[in-house]
């Protein structure tokens, strides 16, 4: 225990693991650094351990002894264990408790089998060491290790994991598979040696036992002819017996081994001079026991001779045992060096493998979160956005519907449902034409399509589910893409029942005031006269000034109150254009007419300028009248005494009427101005001029309405010409 | 010297109108109604009458329409005479036996007077 836990080895894993663990809570604050000096001494360790472990093995070969379950092997499994544990942890805790167990468990159960596994591979080297648990265990565990991030990581992670992971996974079964095929070949060469030697020993020794066994019988056969003893020939018997057994055991070694040359020839020659030695020595046993022979007789000399012989031949043997054993040795040493290296990548590779990986998913994930966390913000966003727009067009009171390119509805309100009655999901995706009828002269969605014109506005009948029909504003736009083409419309309408009740009720107020007003004022009027008139008896000069003021206010009163009548009339959709053909000469006469009391007031003519032949247009004769009377006015009031209205009945191309007076006319830059609503020119000569503002306002709205045009000429101090153009009627 | 009917429902009016008329020495009768002036009629025959277009009820066309002025009375000359401005009405006035057309509001008592008296000229 204290050798294991005294163990550098162990120690710098534990350093190794706390950098490790350091790196992951500093959140890569030190980012490149820290990680460069884990990376060293992470090599510096497995070096560290490469050089111990193959030194370990190396020395035990050497000494042809089987290499021991060293607690350095003890402190590697405990090293992967740990580290491997922390790791998992770190990233797994947090996710599901389940799993992470199970992994730890598996991991466990693995690291149990890998320290187990090396001390059964290292009890002796044999062929079980391919087994080689802790390569196995690597990938199993690594195994588990994807399929935790599968199951844990989002479609995109796994999409950048993958590469990452197979390439991890196909280098580590490379080397493992390569390591296993190097220790494998390496393992049976050593293990064929290691035999080779053993046997080899065998032979020397059974060499040198011939040599040993046959001096034994000589002795005792010497001993027997000295002495007599008959104790002497049973130990000649007894080594000639072992002599006989050893030389079979040797010649049937040899005979096993034909691969070494001039051995079965020794053996053989070895045999044949023991054999013989025996022959000889019987002999002289037989000569002794009949006392025919005295000693060292020529018979003993031939027995010297063999043995001789005998212990040569046994030298040369001897000499090719050992030049067998050390090839022998070589190669089993080499053999072992094999196996050393092929465990050793194996080992370096897992434990890399192991302490980076999750280093790299670590940052790939921590990248993908924050890219995913980029993504949510931004999808955050985008949908508080399409909320926040949903939220809007769903507020807006107006119905609103959006159509693509083809004119298929892909937006449609709140509102726009209660408009027409419709379901938002039964118009989606449909047609606006098949779903929404709109009863208009024009399809202006349609037009907004094609973008001939940029924005509308337009009054329809909208025909709702149940058949009622409401009246809409209806106004459509095109929508554009960013680089210009139309991709597609925007349509917002509106219920104008409650806006037109409105309408008409203001119009019909203001008709009724007017009406109300008028009256008192035109009574006021008869009243005010009869005393100019001088129907109320005399008055002073003085009273008739008075009366006079009062009269020509009235009159402003009437004028006001005819305007806005006018105005509210044709401001309201009642004015309704009643078409007629109009000869315009008649017509002229008639409306002068109605001036010349005006223009004899200011001691005015008015002249008329008619050709010879009768035109005629075609146009609302109330309109026409209000714009002509309007223009004749205009041309009196802005006139001086005694000057000439003229008006110009021409058909130059188009039928023209020209009001042209000799008046005070108007400043260039003034001219724009005098069509403006209640607009009243600034000119000191002519305050006293009465007025609403609203007369040529009146008149432009006229015009328009009656599709035709108005020009005005005018040079300051001279006079003013309004024309009206009208469009020819065949 | 005329006799004329005035049928307005504006008593001012008809106070002004009667007073001035009268100073001119018309003899004047005035009803505020079209009924009551058709039954002035269905007993008399006035020289003018000056005929408000806009009447409670019953309006001043009605009255050419009962009274039949084209076919029955065409002695009678009918002034027309309203703040009543529309052309449609002044042309449906003049269509159904109206002799003149004119705007309350825009004519004074010399010129409603002028105007009498140049249509008794006429006759």
């Amino acid at each position: 225990m204290q050798q294991f836990l005294m163990s550098p080895a162990m120690a710098l894993g534990l350093i190794l693991v706390c950098a490790t663990w350091f790196i992951y809570f500093s959140g890569y604050r030190y980012g490149r650094h820290l990680l460069l000096i884990v990376g060293v001494v992470s090599l510096l360790v497995i070096s560290w351990l490469l050089g111990i472990h193959f030194l370990h093995i190396d020395m035990s070969v050497q000494r042809l002894v089987a290499p021991s379950n060293a607690p350095f092997f003890l402190n590697l499994a405990y090293l992967f264990v740990t580290g491997y544990i922390i790791q998992i942890l770190y990233y797994w805790l947090p996710r599901t408790k389940l799993l992470v167990n199970i992994c730890l468990a598996v991991i466990l159960s693995i690291a149990l089998l890998s320290m187990f596994g090396h001390v059964y591979t290292l009890d002796g080297i044999n062929q079980e060491a391919l087994l080689l648990p802790m390569p196995f265990a690597a990938i199993l565990s690594y195994f588990f290790l994807i399929l935790a991030i599968f199951i844990h990581t989002n479609r995109m992670e796994r999409f950048y994991l993958n590469g990452q992971i197979v390439l991890s996974f196909v280098t580590l079964f490379l080397a493992i598979a390569g390591a296993n095929v190097v220790v494998y070949f390496n393992l049976n060469h050593a293990v064929g040696a290691g035999n080779s030697i053993y046997e080899t020993q065998q032979l020397l020794l059974d060499t040198y036992n011939v040599n040993f066994y046959l001096n034994g019988a000589q002795t005792a056969v010497q001993a027997y002819q000295e002495t007599g003893d008959l104790q002497y020939i049973t130990a000649y018997k007894n080594s000639a017996q072992l002599y006989r057994q050893t030389i079979v055991a040797l010649e049937q070694s040899v005979a096993d081994n034909p691969s070494v040359s001039g051995m079965q020839r020794t053996a053989s020659s070895i045999s044949e001079l023991g054999n013989k030695t025996l022959n000889l020595m019987n002999s002289v046993i037989t000569q002794k026991q009949s006392k025919q022979l005295a000693p060292h007789t020529l018979l003993d000399e031939q027995v010297d001779t063999n043995m001789q012989q005998l212990f040569d031949q046994s030298k040369t043997l001897s000499s090719l045992y050992a030049s067998q054993l050390d090839n022998f040795t070589y190669r089993e040493y080499s053999g072992g060096r094999g196996i050393v290296l092929g465990v050793s990548i194996t080992s370096t590779l897992s434990l890399l493998l192991i302490i980076f990986t999750p280093l790299f998913i670590r940052q790939t994930i921590q990248r993908l979160s924050l890219a995913e966390g980029k993504l949510r913000i931004s999808n955050r966003s985008l949908a508080e956005e399409k909320t926040r727009a949903e939220a809007v067009l769903a507020s807006i009171g107006d119905g609103l519907f959006a159509v693509d390119i083809h004119g298929v509805i892909s937006v449609f309100n709140k509102a726009a449902e209660e408009l027409t009655g419709l379901q938002r999901k039964l118009v989606l995706g449909k047609q606006y034409s098949e779903v929404l009828r709109f009863k208009t002269a024009v399809d202006f969605t349609a037009r907004a399509l094609q973008n001939s014109e940029s924005h509308l506005t337009h009054n329809a009948v909208l025909e709702r589910a149940h058949g009622q029909a409401v009246d809409v504003q209806i106004s459509a736009s095109p929508v554009h893409a960013k680089d210009g083409p139309v991709i597609g419309a925007i349509v917002v309408f509106r219920d104008r029942s409650s806006e037109q009740a409105l309408e008409t009720a203001k119009d019909d107020f203001v008709s009724l005031a007017s009406h109300q007003l008028r009256t008192p004022a035109t009574a006021t009027k008869q009243f005010l006269a009869m005393f100019l008139q001088g129907y109320a008896g005399h008055i002073d000069d003085k009273q008739r000034f008075f009366l006079q003021q009062a009269y020509d206010n009235n009159e402003i009163g009437i004028k006001i109150v005819e305007d806005l009548l006018n105005i509210t009339r044709f401001e309201s959709d009642k004015l309704k254009l009643v078409k007629e053909r109009i000869e315009l000469g008649t017509f002229l006469d008639q409306s002068v007419s109605q001036h010349k009391a005006l223009a004899e007031q200011g001691k005015q003519e008015i002249q008329i300028i008619s050709p010879k032949k009768r035109i005629f247009i075609e146009t609302d004769i109330n309109l026409l009248s209000m714009a002509v009377d309007n223009l004749i006015t205009n041309a009196l009031k802005y006139s001086n005494q005694g000057n000439t209205i003229t008006i110009k009945l021409s058909d130059g191309g188009h039928p023209a009427i020209a009001v042209h007076d000799e008046g005070i006319g108007m400043r260039e830059e003034d001219i724009p101005k005098i069509f403006g609503r209640f607009t009243r020119l600034e000119d000191p000569r002519k305050e006293y001029v009465s007025g609403t503002g609203i007369g040529l306002y009146l008149v432009k709205k006229i015009v328009k309405k009656m599709h035709a045009t108005i020009k005005v000429e005018s040079e300051y101090g001279k006079g003013s010409t309004f024309t009206l153009i009208f469009k020819e009627v065949e | 010297m005329a006799n004329i009917l005035l049928v307005e429902d504006n008593e001012s009016l008809r106070l002004a109108y009667s007073n001035f008329l009268s100073q001119e020495g018309h003899q004047v009768f005035t009803a505020s109604n079209v009924d009551d002036a058709l039954a002035y009629l269905a007993s008399s025959t006035p020289n003018i009458i000056l005929l408000d277009m806009l009447l409670p009820k019953k309006n001043g066309l009605d009255l050419l329409k009962e009274y039949d002025v084209i076919n029955t009375h065409p002695d009678v000359k009918v002034v027309a005479f309203s703040n009543y401005t529309e052309i449609q009405v002044q042309t449906e006035a003049q269509r159904l036996g109206a002799s003149l057309y004119l705007t309350k509001s825009l004519t004074d008592p010399k010129e409603l007077v002028d105007t009498i008296n140049q249509l008794l000229t006429k006759e």
